[in-house]
């Protein structure tokens, strides 16, 4: 017998070559056409199929038979498939493995994501807290008589834009407009409005409606009259959302004090150049309390313009006592330090869980809650986190891929309770650092674990991240009004001391207890804020943020005198050769003066 | 008698294998021989016996090639594709062989089988098909 090697280019078909009988070559075609093989294992079978069946009829077999011994033509079809496939290369089956657990891992790495992606979308925060009412209500309980908002409203309207004596300057330009707040004139033309400050400032609380839809509608009204604005604040004015979250309320009497802060300055200003000193301290005791009674409402940045408007008091408070100490009468000053401290004590200045209510706000927007203080992230939440996002940092848009990817971030990610949980470590890092003397606290490397938060990838610790506001700025800012309204208590001493005895201290120990609890401490170093007399004149000032002590020698530009007391961003102490003066009270310029 | 088709599992490979070990068939031949030794206990239509002998060439077991081969069957020359044994289905064999052994005397001792199955295979009826 010879070997023959099968030639796969042959013309005709084996099943035609063999010259099978119509039935048996439909039964070959019938197998053939269920097999799933290469066209090379396709024509082996069927020559094998064909030379049996050749076979079976030369050895005197009916069609019928060898059709009935064939067995089932599906059957057979499934069992030559499989059998011929495997007599395929290993390198084959290989690849066939890593396409098949290819496939199939990518088949459940997509109904897993369809799985979350489901869930994800199904998920729906709830809301249980109202924000606006925790805070309104305890606003509310006080009796109507007692809150000083409606005066204040009245002091704001009755305020105009006074006129200037001349319109023109010596060349004929028309000059702009005065500012209702900014200038002596605004306080002589406004006296009524001065007035009505100084009465609202009295009562015991402000009584401020946070969003409160007519007192927001008034202050734009006022606000774009007085800023000659026709039409502006109006136009563009959105009353307040009730069902929003809290990080939108509406805070408009903080721009209102600010102004009325500023009116009370000039008027004390105006009050000095008369010697009126019954004006001078009811307008310096006014910006004091203004000062506590914007703390009424419990938000960081109001906080710091409250720290913004006593820090002003203070500052006119010197000026005065520099320019003409004996203006003010002793009440005067008692009621002054006595407004100083109310204010609140040193780890009170700023009140940094505060903060944490806006923040659960957000959290019970965004995430599910399973009743236990957790819960995932929520559409909605990813939602709140992009507008929140695109108002801070429009670099930070998510990329198209972690967009993709937040429903397994919902599910596997952090949730509500562990971003909480970020949150109150940070928190409490914070105040745990702050209540730390100034000078023993050095550098806040904690703060460095939160710069990743700050990324530009959306997570749900992006919350963390948006939401935690310059909490090391707010300490700075509590340290620096804690220095300053030391310093401006112990010039209150001195100026009592001076009157009681008819000579300055020699030196502040002699201040304590008697005109002060205790010695005033430099933030920078901890030691007594320095103390220098001359004479009848002292100096009295802290080394500054430049940590050098340059004998009191004040800062000559504002840029220096705003770098001197500035501890986040301290003055470049090869630049300059000055500290942070509390008194004398000096104005620095504009610009540096030319040499 | 027709044999189940799981002791057709466990029986057919083995059976082949035998048949290939004196010398090469090709598949009808195969078919034809079973039927006649085992006086149809053994009888497989196509759609066994094909799949098995791929799965036999797979496992390497037996080798095949196509010749061209004339007998008295045949009108003429025609191609065929003989199956052979190959070392590893000599060897394959004979463990099976060595386990069926086992099987046969453990069935007998159970009185599942009858003495006189145990020893030579019975030979083919006289009017069997004669193969090149």
């Amino acid at each position: 017998m010879n070997s023959i090697p099968r030639d796969a280019s042959a013309p005709t078909t084996p099943v035609s070559a063999a010259s099978l009988p119509p039935e048996l070559r439909k039964l070959v075609g019938q197998v053939l056409k269920r097999c799933r093989l290469w066209p090379a294992e396709r024509k082996d079978v069927e020559a094998e199929l064909a030379a049996h069946f050749a076979d079976g009829l030369a050895a005197g077999q009916s069609v019928q038979e060898l059709m009935a011994q064939f067995g089932d033509a599906n059957a057979a079809a499934g069992l030559i498939s499989r059998a011929k496939i495997r007599l395929r290369p290993r390198s084959w089956h290989a690849r066939r493995i890593v396409v098949r657990t290819t496939l199939a891992a990518a088949g459940l790495a997509i109904a897993v994501y369809g799985g979350l992606f489901a869930r994800f979308f199904v998920g729906t925060p709830t809301i249980t807290r109202d924000i606006r009412q925790e805070i309104n209500a305890p606003i509310l309980a006080i009796p109507a008589n007692q809150r000083a908002w409606s005066k204040y409203a009245q002091a704001l309207a009755a305020i105009n834009i006074p006129k200037r004596e001349k319109e023109t300057d010596e060349s004929g330009a028309a000059l702009p407009p005065l500012n209702a707040f900014d200038s002596i004139e605004s306080a002589r033309a406004n006296q009524a409005g001065v007035k009505l400050v100084r009465e609202a400032a009295a009562l015991p609380s402000l009584g401020y409606v946070v969003d409160d839809p007519a007192s927001c509608e008034f202050v734009a009204r006022q606000t774009e009259r007085l800023n000659g604005n026709k039409g502006w604040q109006t136009s563009h004015f959105s009353p307040p959302d009730a069902s929003g979250p809290a990080y939108g309320i509406l805070l408009p009497q903080l721009a209102v004090f600010r102004n009325f802060a500023r009116l009370l300055a000039q008027d004390v200003d105006l009050a000095l150049q008369a010697g009126d000193g019954a004006a001078a301290g009811a307008d310096l005791v006014a910006m004091a309390r203004l000062a506590g009674q914007l703390r009424e409402t419990k938000f960081l940045i109001v906080d710091l313009v409250s720290l913004a408007v006593g820090d002003l008091a203070m500052s006119k408070m010197r000026e005065v006592l520099t320019r003409n100490p004996s203006l003010l009468s002793d009440q005067t000053l008692d009621q002054f330090a006595a407004a100083l401290s109310a204010i609140g004590p040193r780890q009170d200045l700023v009140r940094l869980d505060s903060e944490l209510l806006g923040f659960d706000d957000v959290l019970q927007r965004s995430f599910t809650d399973d009743g236990r203080g957790d819960g995932r992230l929520t559409p909605a939440g990813i939602r709140l986190l992009s507008q929140m996002s695109m108002g801070s940092r429009p670099e930070n848009n998510a990329s198209v891929g972690s967009i993709a990817l937040l429903p397994v971030a919902a599910t596997v990610g952090p949730g509500r309770k562990q971003v909480r949980d970020l949150y109150v470590q940070y928190l409490n890092q914070t105040k745990a650092w702050a209540e730390r003397p100034a000078w023993l606290r050095g550098e806040a490397t904690d703060f460095d674990a939160f710069a990743k938060l700050s990324s530009n990838e959306v997570s749900p610790f992006s919350f963390v991240a948006l939401l935690i506001p310059a909490f090391r700025q707010t300490v700075f800012a509590a340290d620096r009004f804690d220095t300053s309204r030391a310093a401006t208590q112990t010039v209150i001493a001195i100026e009592r001391f001076k009157r009681r005895t008819g000579h300055l201290p020699t030196s502040l120990d002699q201040l304590v207890p008697g005109d002060l609890p205790a010695l005033p401490r430099d933030l920078v170093d901890g030691q007594p804020l320095r103390y220098r007399t001359s004479g009848a004149f002292y100096t009295l000032y802290s080394l500054g943020s430049d940590r050098k002590d340059n004998g009191g020698t004040p800062p000559t530009t504002e840029s220096d005198a705003s770098g001197i007391s500035n501890f986040n961003w301290p003055i470049d102490a090869s630049k300059v050769n000055v500290d942070w003066v509390f008194f004398p009270f000096t104005k620095p310029a504009k610009t540096a003066p030319v040499p | 008698m027709r044999i189940e088709r799981e002791l057709m599992r466990g029986a057919g490979p083995v059976a082949v294998l035998k048949l290939l070990q004196r010398r090469e068939m090709y598949g009808y031949e195969l078919v034809e021989t079973l039927d006649q030794r085992t006086q149809g206990a053994l009888a497989m239509g196509q759609s066994t016996l094909y799949p098995m002998l791929y799965n036999l060439e797979a496992q390497g077991f037996i080798e095949a090639t196509w010749k061209e081969a004339s007998d008295k069957a045949t009108t003429g020359p025609r191609e065929r594709k003989y199956y052979r044994l190959t070392d590893k289905g000599r060897k394959r064999l004979a463990d099976e062989s060595a386990q069926w052994e086992a099987v046969i005397r453990a069935m007998k001792a159970l009185g599942v089988a009858s003495h006189a199955l145990v020893g030579r295979l019975s030979p083919a009826p006289a009017n069997a098909r004669r193969f090149a």
